[in-house]
Protein backbone atom coordinates (compact mmCIF):
# COMPACT_ATOMS: atom_id res chain seq x y z
CA UNK A 1 0.00 0.00 0.00
CA UNK A 2 2.63 2.34 1.27
CA UNK A 3 4.54 1.56 -1.92
CA UNK A 4 2.01 2.21 -4.33
CA UNK A 5 1.01 6.17 -2.51
CA UNK A 6 5.23 6.33 -2.96
CA UNK A 7 4.91 5.05 -6.09
CA UNK A 8 2.54 7.82 -7.58
CA UNK A 9 3.61 10.67 -5.41
CA UNK A 10 7.45 10.13 -7.86
CA UNK A 11 5.34 9.78 -11.14
CA UNK A 12 3.18 12.90 -10.04
CA UNK A 13 6.83 14.90 -9.35
CA UNK A 14 8.43 14.07 -12.06
CA UNK A 15 5.41 15.45 -14.91
CA UNK A 16 5.19 18.21 -12.49
CA UNK A 17 8.88 18.80 -12.80
CA UNK A 18 9.32 18.13 -16.40
CA UNK A 19 5.59 20.20 -17.19
CA UNK A 20 6.62 23.08 -15.09
CA UNK A 21 10.19 23.00 -17.57
CA UNK A 22 8.22 22.70 -20.57
CA UNK A 23 5.99 25.61 -19.55
CA UNK A 24 8.82 27.78 -18.56
CA UNK A 25 10.50 27.26 -21.82
CA UNK A 26 7.57 28.01 -24.04
CA UNK A 27 6.93 31.09 -22.03
CA UNK A 28 10.23 32.13 -22.36
CA UNK A 29 10.53 30.99 -26.26
CA UNK A 30 6.90 33.37 -26.56
CA UNK A 31 7.68 36.07 -24.87
CA UNK A 32 10.98 36.48 -27.25
CA UNK A 33 9.83 35.59 -30.44
CA UNK A 34 6.04 37.22 -29.94
CA UNK A 35 7.71 40.67 -30.56
CA UNK A 36 9.62 39.95 -33.72
CA UNK A 37 6.60 38.31 -35.09
CA UNK A 38 4.46 41.29 -34.71
CA UNK A 39 7.33 43.28 -36.22
CA UNK A 40 7.72 40.62 -38.98
CA UNK A 41 3.59 40.90 -39.85
CA UNK A 42 3.76 44.68 -39.46
CA UNK A 43 6.47 44.30 -42.38
CA UNK A 44 4.75 41.76 -44.34
CA UNK A 45 1.24 43.66 -44.15
CA UNK A 46 2.81 47.30 -45.11
CA UNK A 47 4.56 45.41 -48.35
CA UNK A 48 1.39 44.02 -49.24
CA UNK A 49 -0.22 47.25 -49.11
CA UNK A 50 2.62 48.39 -51.75
CA UNK A 51 2.10 45.39 -54.04
CA UNK A 52 -1.50 46.27 -54.39
CA UNK A 53 -0.95 49.94 -54.92
CA UNK A 54 2.87 49.84 -56.16
CA UNK A 55 2.17 53.68 -57.09
CA UNK A 56 1.12 55.09 -53.47
CA UNK A 57 3.51 57.10 -51.79
CA UNK A 58 1.01 56.97 -48.14
CA UNK A 59 -1.49 55.15 -47.00
CA UNK A 60 -4.36 56.19 -44.75
CA UNK A 61 -6.66 53.99 -43.20
CA UNK A 62 -10.31 54.43 -42.81
CA UNK A 63 -13.22 53.53 -41.53
CA UNK A 64 -16.57 53.76 -43.71
CA UNK A 65 -19.78 51.88 -41.64
CA UNK A 66 -17.59 49.93 -39.28
CA UNK A 67 -15.45 48.64 -42.17
CA UNK A 68 -11.61 49.21 -42.47
CA UNK A 69 -10.27 50.66 -45.77
CA UNK A 70 -6.95 51.51 -46.44
CA UNK A 71 -6.76 54.80 -49.54
CA UNK A 72 -3.59 55.34 -51.00
CA UNK A 73 -2.23 58.56 -52.19
CA UNK A 74 0.50 59.33 -54.32
CA UNK A 75 3.56 62.31 -54.01
CA UNK A 76 0.82 64.90 -54.88
CA UNK A 77 -1.15 63.47 -52.81
CA UNK A 78 -4.38 62.53 -55.23
CA UNK A 79 -6.29 59.63 -54.01
CA UNK A 80 -5.03 56.52 -56.58
CA UNK A 81 -6.59 54.31 -55.11
CA UNK A 82 -8.44 51.87 -51.98
CA UNK A 83 -7.42 48.26 -50.78
CA UNK A 84 -9.84 46.12 -49.02
CA UNK A 85 -9.11 42.87 -47.08
CA UNK A 86 -11.70 39.81 -47.84
CA UNK A 87 -11.34 36.03 -45.78
CA UNK A 88 -13.20 34.12 -47.43
CA UNK A 89 -13.83 30.13 -45.82
CA UNK A 90 -11.54 28.25 -48.55
CA UNK A 91 -11.47 24.63 -48.54
CA UNK A 92 -9.74 24.29 -44.90
CA UNK A 93 -9.89 27.36 -43.29
CA UNK A 94 -10.06 31.22 -44.03
CA UNK A 95 -8.17 32.71 -47.19
CA UNK A 96 -7.13 36.31 -46.20
CA UNK A 97 -6.94 37.99 -49.30
CA UNK A 98 -4.98 41.84 -50.02
CA UNK A 99 -7.74 43.40 -52.78
CA UNK A 100 -6.36 46.68 -54.83
CA UNK A 101 -8.90 48.93 -56.89
CA UNK A 102 -7.93 51.64 -58.55
CA UNK A 103 -10.32 55.21 -58.92
CA UNK A 104 -12.01 53.71 -61.86
CA UNK A 105 -13.10 50.65 -59.95
CA UNK A 106 -11.16 48.30 -61.66
CA UNK A 107 -9.13 46.06 -59.07
CA UNK A 108 -5.18 46.71 -59.54
CA UNK A 109 -4.10 43.55 -58.70
CA UNK A 110 -4.92 40.52 -55.43
CA UNK A 111 -2.18 39.02 -52.79
CA UNK A 112 -2.39 36.91 -50.88
CA UNK A 113 0.92 35.08 -48.92
CA UNK A 114 1.39 31.44 -48.09
CA UNK A 115 1.14 32.58 -44.65
CA UNK A 116 -2.91 33.64 -45.64
CA UNK A 117 -4.27 30.11 -46.29
CA UNK A 118 -4.43 27.20 -44.56
CA UNK A 119 -5.35 25.44 -48.30
CA UNK A 120 -4.25 21.81 -48.94
CA UNK A 121 -0.45 22.21 -49.91
CA UNK A 122 0.20 21.47 -53.55
CA UNK A 123 -3.25 21.79 -54.99
CA UNK A 124 -5.40 24.43 -52.61
CA UNK A 125 -2.37 26.76 -52.02
CA UNK A 126 -1.78 27.44 -55.40
CA UNK A 127 -4.44 30.36 -55.37
CA UNK A 128 -1.00 32.07 -53.85
CA UNK A 129 0.54 31.57 -57.77
CA UNK A 130 1.09 35.01 -59.36
CA UNK A 131 -0.53 32.81 -62.62
CA UNK A 132 -3.56 32.40 -61.06
CA UNK A 133 -3.86 35.84 -59.01
CA UNK A 134 -3.14 38.31 -62.02
CA UNK A 135 -5.84 37.20 -63.91
CA UNK A 136 -7.77 39.49 -61.73
CA UNK A 137 -5.67 42.32 -62.68
CA UNK A 138 -7.77 45.48 -64.51
CA UNK A 139 -10.94 43.24 -63.84
CA UNK A 140 -14.65 44.63 -62.24
CA UNK A 141 -17.93 43.29 -61.23
CA UNK A 142 -18.71 39.50 -62.37
CA UNK A 143 -15.79 39.18 -64.32
CA UNK A 144 -14.27 38.82 -61.29
CA UNK A 145 -16.03 35.54 -60.70
CA UNK A 146 -14.81 32.15 -62.27
CA UNK A 147 -15.27 31.03 -65.61
CA UNK A 148 -17.40 28.00 -64.39
CA UNK A 149 -19.70 30.74 -62.76
CA UNK A 150 -19.76 32.74 -65.96
CA UNK A 151 -17.03 35.07 -64.61
CA UNK A 152 -13.95 35.24 -66.44
CA UNK A 153 -10.90 33.87 -64.04
CA UNK A 154 -9.70 30.54 -65.05
CA UNK A 155 -10.24 28.23 -61.88
CA UNK A 156 -6.85 26.04 -60.46
CA UNK A 157 -7.11 22.76 -62.16
CA UNK A 158 -8.33 20.26 -59.35
CA UNK A 159 -8.85 23.10 -56.71
CA UNK A 160 -11.89 24.88 -57.93
CA UNK A 161 -13.01 25.18 -54.18
CA UNK A 162 -10.33 27.16 -53.10
CA UNK A 163 -10.37 29.28 -56.61
CA UNK A 164 -13.99 29.89 -56.47
CA UNK A 165 -13.55 30.99 -52.73
CA UNK A 166 -10.48 33.42 -53.55
CA UNK A 167 -13.04 34.51 -57.11
CA UNK A 168 -16.26 35.10 -54.68
CA UNK A 169 -14.16 36.68 -51.64
CA UNK A 170 -12.67 38.90 -54.10
CA UNK A 171 -16.43 39.72 -55.94
CA UNK A 172 -17.96 40.13 -52.58
CA UNK A 173 -15.97 42.40 -50.58
CA UNK A 174 -15.30 44.25 -54.48
CA UNK A 175 -18.84 45.40 -54.23
CA UNK A 176 -19.30 46.55 -50.94
CA UNK A 177 -16.25 48.44 -51.33
CA UNK A 178 -18.14 50.20 -54.02
CA UNK A 179 -20.93 50.80 -52.19
CA UNK A 180 -19.13 52.06 -49.19
CA UNK A 181 -16.83 54.24 -50.75
CA UNK A 182 -19.04 55.32 -54.00
CA UNK A 183 -21.24 57.61 -51.93
CA UNK A 184 -18.39 59.58 -50.28
CA UNK A 185 -16.60 60.46 -53.54
CA UNK B 1 25.19 -2.69 -33.71
CA UNK B 2 27.52 -0.26 -34.78
CA UNK B 3 26.83 3.24 -34.80
CA UNK B 4 27.48 3.36 -38.57
CA UNK B 5 24.90 0.76 -39.12
CA UNK B 6 22.53 3.00 -36.73
CA UNK B 7 23.00 5.88 -38.92
CA UNK B 8 22.09 4.08 -42.61
CA UNK B 9 19.50 1.38 -41.33
CA UNK B 10 16.89 4.84 -41.20
CA UNK B 11 17.51 4.97 -44.86
CA UNK B 12 16.60 1.70 -46.85
CA UNK B 13 16.64 -1.56 -44.15
CA UNK B 14 14.75 0.19 -41.91
CA UNK B 15 13.56 3.08 -43.68
CA UNK B 16 10.55 4.54 -41.25
CA UNK B 17 7.74 4.93 -44.49
CA UNK B 18 8.72 2.21 -46.31
CA UNK B 19 9.64 -0.96 -43.89
CA UNK B 20 8.32 0.29 -40.55
CA UNK B 21 5.03 1.93 -42.02
CA UNK B 22 4.96 4.70 -39.91
CA UNK B 23 4.99 8.42 -40.40
CA UNK B 24 1.95 7.22 -43.03
CA UNK B 25 -0.52 10.46 -42.45
CA UNK B 26 2.09 12.86 -43.47
CA UNK B 27 4.05 10.75 -46.20
CA UNK B 28 0.14 10.54 -47.52
CA UNK B 29 -1.13 14.06 -47.18
CA UNK B 30 2.07 16.18 -47.65
CA UNK B 31 3.57 14.71 -50.85
CA UNK B 32 1.54 16.21 -53.76
CA UNK B 33 5.13 18.06 -54.83
CA UNK B 34 8.56 17.25 -54.17
CA UNK B 35 9.38 20.58 -52.42
CA UNK B 36 6.36 19.84 -50.03
CA UNK B 37 7.80 16.37 -49.19
CA UNK B 38 10.92 18.09 -48.55
CA UNK B 39 9.80 20.92 -46.57
CA UNK B 40 7.74 18.21 -44.18
CA UNK B 41 10.99 16.06 -44.22
CA UNK B 42 13.42 18.56 -43.08
CA UNK B 43 11.19 20.35 -40.84
CA UNK B 44 10.07 16.18 -38.88
CA UNK B 45 14.28 15.69 -39.15
CA UNK B 46 14.92 18.68 -36.83
CA UNK B 47 12.08 17.82 -34.49
CA UNK B 48 13.19 14.32 -34.31
CA UNK B 49 17.03 14.84 -33.47
CA UNK B 50 16.17 17.21 -30.94
CA UNK B 51 13.79 15.18 -29.15
CA UNK B 52 15.67 11.51 -29.62
CA UNK B 53 18.16 13.57 -27.62
CA UNK B 54 15.79 14.61 -24.86
CA UNK B 55 14.40 11.69 -24.99
CA UNK B 56 17.23 9.85 -24.22
CA UNK B 57 18.52 12.35 -22.04
CA UNK B 58 15.64 12.15 -19.44
CA UNK B 59 15.64 8.18 -19.44
CA UNK B 60 16.73 7.41 -16.65
CA UNK B 61 14.53 9.75 -14.58
CA UNK B 62 11.97 8.60 -16.41
CA UNK B 63 9.48 6.24 -14.45
CA UNK B 64 8.20 3.13 -16.81
CA UNK B 65 4.50 3.74 -16.35
CA UNK B 66 4.18 7.76 -17.53
CA UNK B 67 6.72 7.22 -20.06
CA UNK B 68 4.54 8.04 -23.12
CA UNK B 69 3.09 11.17 -21.55
CA UNK B 70 6.56 12.43 -20.95
CA UNK B 71 6.96 11.89 -24.68
CA UNK B 72 4.21 13.71 -25.61
CA UNK B 73 5.22 16.66 -23.28
CA UNK B 74 8.77 16.98 -24.89
CA UNK B 75 8.22 16.62 -28.21
CA UNK B 76 4.96 19.24 -28.11
CA UNK B 77 6.49 21.53 -26.30
CA UNK B 78 9.58 21.31 -29.08
CA UNK B 79 7.20 21.37 -32.51
CA UNK B 80 5.80 24.88 -30.34
CA UNK B 81 9.20 26.13 -29.85
CA UNK B 82 10.16 25.29 -33.11
CA UNK B 83 6.95 26.97 -34.55
CA UNK B 84 7.79 30.12 -33.04
CA UNK B 85 11.56 30.45 -33.73
CA UNK B 86 10.88 29.32 -37.21
CA UNK B 87 8.52 32.10 -37.75
CA UNK B 88 10.30 35.07 -35.88
CA UNK B 89 13.91 33.86 -37.13
CA UNK B 90 12.61 33.61 -40.72
CA UNK B 91 9.43 34.59 -41.81
CA UNK B 92 10.26 33.43 -46.04
CA UNK B 93 10.97 29.87 -44.44
CA UNK B 94 8.33 29.59 -42.47
CA UNK B 95 6.03 30.90 -44.96
CA UNK B 96 6.98 27.75 -46.89
CA UNK B 97 7.61 25.55 -44.23
CA UNK B 98 5.15 26.82 -42.07
CA UNK B 99 2.34 24.67 -42.87
CA UNK B 100 3.92 21.62 -41.91
CA UNK B 101 4.97 22.45 -38.76
CA UNK B 102 2.19 21.69 -36.49
CA UNK B 103 1.30 18.56 -38.30
CA UNK B 104 4.94 17.49 -36.93
CA UNK B 105 2.58 16.75 -33.72
CA UNK B 106 1.09 13.72 -35.54
CA UNK B 107 3.81 11.84 -36.90
CA UNK B 108 4.30 9.25 -35.15
CA UNK B 109 7.55 8.27 -36.29
CA UNK B 110 8.83 10.57 -33.45
CA UNK B 111 6.94 9.24 -31.11
CA UNK B 112 7.90 5.87 -32.42
CA UNK B 113 11.28 6.35 -32.24
CA UNK B 114 11.30 7.68 -28.80
CA UNK B 115 9.75 4.42 -27.52
CA UNK B 116 11.45 2.00 -29.95
CA UNK B 117 14.95 3.24 -29.65
CA UNK B 118 15.91 7.13 -27.72
CA UNK B 119 14.31 5.56 -24.00
CA UNK B 120 16.35 2.53 -24.63
CA UNK B 121 20.08 4.08 -25.95
CA UNK B 122 22.28 6.64 -24.95
CA UNK B 123 22.08 10.12 -26.17
CA UNK B 124 24.64 9.89 -29.42
CA UNK B 125 23.15 6.59 -30.69
CA UNK B 126 19.56 8.12 -30.36
CA UNK B 127 20.98 11.29 -31.96
CA UNK B 128 22.53 9.11 -35.09
CA UNK B 129 19.37 7.14 -35.02
CA UNK B 130 17.38 10.64 -35.31
CA UNK B 131 19.46 11.89 -38.21
CA UNK B 132 18.83 8.23 -40.05
CA UNK B 133 15.74 7.82 -39.44
CA UNK B 134 14.85 11.82 -40.64
CA UNK B 135 17.15 11.59 -43.88
CA UNK B 136 14.53 8.22 -44.61
CA UNK B 137 11.94 9.95 -44.17
CA UNK B 138 12.76 13.04 -46.07
CA UNK B 139 14.27 11.06 -48.93
CA UNK B 140 11.20 8.51 -49.15
CA UNK B 141 8.31 11.70 -49.09
CA UNK B 142 10.62 13.80 -51.64
CA UNK B 143 11.03 10.79 -53.84
CA UNK B 144 7.23 10.04 -53.28
CA UNK B 145 6.08 14.08 -54.19
CA UNK B 146 8.60 14.11 -57.09
CA UNK B 147 7.30 10.95 -58.68
CA UNK B 148 3.78 12.39 -57.85
CA UNK B 149 4.13 16.00 -59.25
CA UNK B 150 6.03 14.97 -62.32
CA UNK B 151 3.29 12.32 -63.50
CA UNK B 152 0.21 14.49 -61.51
CA UNK B 153 1.43 18.19 -62.79
CA UNK B 154 4.28 17.88 -65.27
CA UNK B 155 6.65 19.09 -63.17
CA UNK B 156 9.12 19.08 -60.47
CA UNK B 157 9.85 21.51 -58.05
CA UNK B 158 12.22 21.43 -54.99
CA UNK B 159 12.85 24.86 -53.00
CA UNK B 160 10.70 27.15 -54.92
CA UNK B 161 13.10 25.93 -57.75
CA UNK B 162 11.07 24.29 -61.03
CA UNK B 163 13.75 21.89 -61.50
CA UNK B 164 12.12 20.23 -64.79
CA UNK B 165 8.93 20.73 -66.52
CA UNK B 166 7.36 18.59 -69.20
CA UNK B 167 5.66 21.88 -70.81
CA UNK B 168 1.99 22.61 -71.95
CA UNK B 169 2.01 19.68 -74.62
CA UNK B 170 2.15 16.99 -71.39
CA UNK B 171 -1.33 16.06 -70.53
CA UNK B 172 -0.70 15.11 -66.84
CA UNK B 173 -2.71 12.51 -64.68
CA UNK B 174 -4.15 14.77 -61.84
CA UNK B 175 -4.79 11.35 -60.31
CA UNK B 176 -1.54 11.64 -59.11
CA UNK B 177 -1.58 14.56 -57.08
CA UNK B 178 -4.82 13.75 -55.51
CA UNK B 179 -4.90 10.98 -52.81
CA UNK B 180 -5.14 8.22 -54.51
CA UNK B 181 -1.94 8.83 -56.50
CA UNK B 182 -0.50 8.75 -53.18
CA UNK B 183 -1.47 5.24 -52.77
CA UNK B 184 -0.29 4.08 -55.88
CA UNK B 185 2.95 5.62 -56.05
CA UNK B 186 3.65 4.53 -51.58
CA UNK B 187 2.72 0.81 -52.57
CA UNK B 188 4.90 1.06 -55.84
CA UNK B 189 8.01 2.35 -53.72
CA UNK B 190 7.47 -0.11 -50.89
CA UNK B 191 7.48 -2.86 -53.44
CA UNK B 192 10.95 -1.08 -55.12
CA UNK B 193 12.85 -1.17 -51.49
CA UNK B 194 12.05 -4.94 -50.03
CA UNK B 195 13.17 -5.77 -53.75
CA UNK B 196 16.46 -4.01 -53.36
CA UNK B 197 16.98 -4.98 -49.67
CA UNK B 198 16.73 -8.83 -51.26
CA UNK B 199 18.93 -8.27 -54.14
CA UNK B 200 21.05 -7.52 -51.99
CA UNK B 201 20.44 -10.47 -49.51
Amino acid sequence: MLDIIKNSLKMGMVLLVICAIAAAALAQVYSVTSVIIKKNDEEAEKKKRQDVLPSAARFEEKEIDGKKYIMGYDAEDKMIGGIFKAAPKGYSGPIKITIGVAPDNSVTAVVITRLDQTETPGLGTNVTKPKFLVQFKGKKGNDLKLKKDSGAIDAITAATISSRAVANGVKNGWEQYIKDTGEKR
Amino acid sequence: MNRRQVFVNGIIKENPVLILLIGLCPTLAVSGSANDGFGMGIAATFVLIASNILISAVRKWTPDQIRIPVFIIIISTFVTIVDYTMHAADPVLYANLGVFVPLIVVNCIILGRAEAYAYKNDVISSTLDGIGMGLGFTLTITVLGAIREIIGNGTITLLNYELLNLGEGFKPALMFIMPPGAFLVMGLLIALNRLLIRKRG
